[in-house]
C-alpha cells in the first residue's frame, strides 16, 4: 500500500489551534454539552 | 409559485452545479478524486459534515416535528459531542496514519479480507437504500404540495447531482456543500425571522415562547428513564452516542468528509467543530416548529397539511363526516385563537392567579383541538387504511407556501433542493470510494487493472462509473419507495438496523487486540441476528438497536475463541 503511487501525502499531526493540548480541547466540549444540557434543562422548566 | 420564486429556485440549482463541476476539474488520480487531495481546511470539513448529516428530510421534517411533538427529538443529537471526542481522539489519527481510502479498508489490515468485505456490503446495502430515500423525501413533500410530477422532481434532483460528483468528486462534494449551507442558512433563517414577524400585534417573542411551551412544544429535555420512549436524555446520551460514533466512525459518507483534511489536526477540529455546532442549530429548526405552531394559534390552520388525504376523503364515502370535523376545528381554533388571546393579555396585566387561570383555559381548548384533529385522522384511516396519517412533513411547507412573501418561497424551496443534493452527492461519493477501493481494487486482479498512469486513469474512471451506478440505482429506489410514516425517523431506523453491528466491529478492531477476524466476523453475524430479531418482536426504540448490536459484536467477540488472528500487514487495497 505505501507503494501506491496515487496515495496521498501523510499529513502529520499537530497541537490544536486552541487550548495548548488535545485533552483540553476534548475537555472543553464536554462542558460545554453538560452547560448546553444545563441550559436546555433550564429552558425546558422555565417555560413549560 | 411566482415567476420570482422559479429564478431563485432555477439559479440556485444551476449555480450548484456549475459550481460543482468547476471546482472539481483536474482530478489525475484517485486520491484527487475521492480524498479532493487530501488539501481541506477544517472550516469546508465542518460544513461539510453538517450538510452531509442534514439532508433536506432533516429540514422538511424536523420543523414538522417541533409542530406536532416539541422539541423532545433535540435529545437524539445530546451523543453528538461525546462521539466526535472518541472519534477525534482515536479514529481520526489511525485512518490519518494508514492512509485509507475508506474506514473498511482499515479492517482487512486488523482482520481479515471477509470482515472488511461484510462491513463494506453493509454500507453499501444501507447507504445505497437510503441515498434512494434522500432524493425521495423532498420529492414526495414537493409533489403533493405543489402538484410537481414526483418522478420529474426524483429524476431532476437526481440526476443534477450526479452531474457534479461523477464529474467532480470529492472536491465538487464538499466545495458544493459549503455553497449549499450558506442558501440553507440564508432561506432558514430569513423564515424564522418572518415567522415570529408574523405574529400578531401586541405579542412578543416572549409571549410567543410561553404559548409554546405551556402547550407542551418546548420540551428539550426529559431525564426519565424509559425504554419504550423514543426520545430521552438517556436514549439520546447512550443510544445517541453508539448511533452517532457509528454514523462518524465507520459510515464511509462522513468518514470521506474529514479524510479529505489536509493534516490530523484540520480532520480533528472540523469534527469537533461539528460537535459545538449541531446541537443548536437542530434546536433552531425544532425551534422554528414550535414558532409556526404558535403562528397558527393566530390563524386558521387546516385539521389535516397533507391536501392529497384530504381531497381524498373529501370525495370519499366519509366526506360529510370529515366535512363536518373540519367545522368544528374551525370552531375549536377560533375558541382557542380567543383563549391564547387572553392568556396573552393576562400575562401582560401582570396578575398571576388571572394568568394561571387562563393558562388552564388555553391547555384546555388546545386539548379540544387536538382531539377533533384526531378524529379527523380516524376518519382519513377509516376511509383508506393505506392513507398517509402522519403530516409532521408537510407542516413547514405548507406555512411557507401560504404564509411567505414571494422570493422567500424560492429560497427555502431552494434550501430544501440544495440540502438535497448535499447529503446525495456526500453518499454517491461514498458509495463510489468504497465500490471503488473495497471491491474494484481489492478483487480485480492487478493485471487487468494496468499499472502507473494508466492505473490511476482507469481507477478515477471506474470511481466516475460507480457514482453514476450508484446515482442510478438511487433514483431508481426513490421512484418505488413506498408510503412510509415520519420520513426522518424512517431513514434513522434504517440505519440503526446496521449501524450498531459495524460500530461493534470498528470497536473490537480498535481496542480489543486480542479478538481475531473469524471471532468477529461470526459475532458480527449474531449480533445483526439479534437486532433484526429486536426491530421485527420487540417494541424496543430504535435507538437502543445500535446499542444491541454494537455490545452483542463485542460481547459475542470475547466469548468466541480467540481465532482467526493476524498479524496486522497491509491491506491489498
Amino acid at each position: 500500500m505505501s507503494g501506491d503511487a496515487s496515495r496521498p501525502k501523510e499529513p502529520e499531526e499537530g497541537p490544536p489551534p486552541l487550548l495548548g493540548s488535545w485533552p483540553a480541547v476534548y475537555a472543553a466540549l464536554l462542558i460545554y454539552l453538560a452547560a448546553i444540557v444545563a441550559l436546555l434543562a433550564w429552558f425546558t422548566k422555565a417555560l413549560s | 409559485m411566482s415567476s420570482i420564486d422559479w429564478v431563485v429556485v432555477g439559479a440556485s440549482l444551476l449555480g450548484i452545479v456549475l459550481y460543482g463541476v468547476w471546482r472539481g476539474r483536474g482530478n489525475a488520480d484517485l486520491g484527487g478524486y475521492l480524498l479532493a487531495g487530501r488539501t481541506m481546511r477544517w472550516p469546508a470539513i465542518t460544513l461539510s459534515i453538517m450538510a452531509t448529516q442534514a439532508s433536506a428530510i432533516t429540514f422538511l421534517s424536523a420543523p414538522g416535528q417541533g409542530f406536532a411533538d416539541g422539541m423532545r427529538f433535540l435529545q437524539f443529537y445530546l451523543g453528538l459531542p461525546i462521539a466526535v471526542i472518541i472519534l477525534a481522539a482515536t479514529a481520526v489519527p489511525i485512518y490519518h496514519r494508514l492512509k485509507v481510502y475508506t474506514a473498511y479498508e482499515y479492517l482487512e489490515r486488523r482482520f481479515d479480507s471477509k470482515t472488511r468485505t461484510l462491513a463494506a456490503s453493509l454500507f453499501l446495502v444501507q447507504r445505497g437504500l437510503a441515498a434512494g430515500l434522500t432524493i425521495y423525501a423532498p420529492s414526495l413533500i414537493l409533489s403533493v404540495l405543489l402538484g410537481w410530477n414526483i418522478y420529474i422532481t426524483n429524476l431532476l434532483i437526481g440526476t443534477l447531482v450526479v452531474v457534479y460528483t461523477a464529474s467532480g468528486g470529492a472536491k465538487a462534494v464538499q466545495y458544493t456543500q459549503v455553497m449549499q449551507m450558506a442558501i440553507i442558512f440564508l432561506g432558514f433563517g430569513i423564515a424564522l425571522v418572518l415567522i415570529l414577524n408574523s405574529l400578531p400585534p401586541g405579542v412578543s417573542f416572549l409571549d410567543a415562547a410561553l404559548v409554546a411551551g405551556k402547550l407542551g412544544k418546548l420540551n428539550a429535555i426529559d431525564f426519565s428513564f424509559d425504554l419504550q420512549n423514543r426520545y430521552t436524555f438517556w436514549s439520546g446520551i447512550l443510544g445517541g452516542t453508539f448511533l452517532m460514533l457509528s454514523y462518524f466512525g465507520t459510515d464511509q459518507s462522513q468518514v470521506g468528509r474529514y479524510l479529505t483534511g489536509r493534516s490530523v489536526t484540520e480532520s480533528r477540529v472540523g469534527l469537533l467543530a461539528n460537535g459545538v455546532v449541531k446541537i443548536p442549530m437542530q434546536f433552531a429548526i425544532l425551534f422554528l416548529g414550535a414558532m409556526v405552531y404558535v403562528f397558527y394559534l393566530f390563524a386558521s390552520p387546516p385539521v389535516f397539511f397533507n391536501p392529497v388525504e384530504v381531497d381524498r376523503v373529501r370525495s370519499g364515502v366519509y366526506g360529510e363526516e370529515f366535512r363536518a370535523v373540519e367545522s368544528r376545528y374551525e370552531e375549536v381554533s377560533a375558541e382557542r385563537n380567543q383563549r391564547v388571546r387572553e392568556y396573552v393579555e393576562a400575562r401582560h396585566a401582570g396578575d398571576a392567579a388571572v394568568v394561571a387561570e387562563a393558562e388552564r383555559a388555553l391547555q384546555g381548548s388546545d386539548a379540544d383541538a387536538k382531539a377533533v384533529r384526531t378524529d379527523a385522522v380516524a376518519i382519513i384511516q377509516k376511509s383508506d387504511p393505506d392513507a398517509q396519517t402522519s403530516d409532521t412533513n408537510y407542516v413547514f411547507l405548507s406555512f411557507v407556501l401560504g404564509h411567505m412573501p414571494v422570493g422567500v418561497i424560492g429560497l427555502v424551496l431552494a434550501a430544501i433542493f440544495a440540502a438535497s443534493m448535499s447529503s446525495t452527492s456526500a453518499e454517491l461519493n461514498a458509495l463510489s470510494s468504497t465500490t471503488s477501493v473495497d471491491f474494484y481494487k481489492r478483487f480485480v486482479p492487478k493485471a487487468r487493472q494496468g499499472e502507473g498512469p494508466t492505473a490511476a486513469r482507469r481507477e478515477v474512471l471506474v470511481s466516475k462509473a460507480a457514482t453514476v451506478f450508484w446515482g442510478i440505482f438511487a433514483i431508481a429506489f426513490a421512484e418505488y419507495a413506498s408510503r412510509l410514516g415520519s420520513l426522518i425517523e424512517a431513514v434513522n431506523i434504517l440505519g440503526s438496523l446496521v449501524y450498531g453491528t459495524i460500530l461493534g466491529i470498528f470497536l473490537v478492531a480498535f481496542y480489543l487486540k486480542r479478538v481475531g477476524g473469524t471471532s468477529v466476523f461470526a459475532a458480527a453475524l449474531i449480533a445483526e441476528t439479534a437486532v433484526v430479531a429486536c426491530f421485527l418482536y420487540t417494541d424496543l426504540s430504535f435507538l437502543w438497536y445500535n446499542a444491541v448490536g454494537c455490545l452483542g459484536v463485542v460481547g459475542v467477540s470475547l466469548l468466541l475463541p480467540k481465532s482467526g488472528m493476524k498479524t496486522p500487514e497491509p491491506a491489498a487495497a
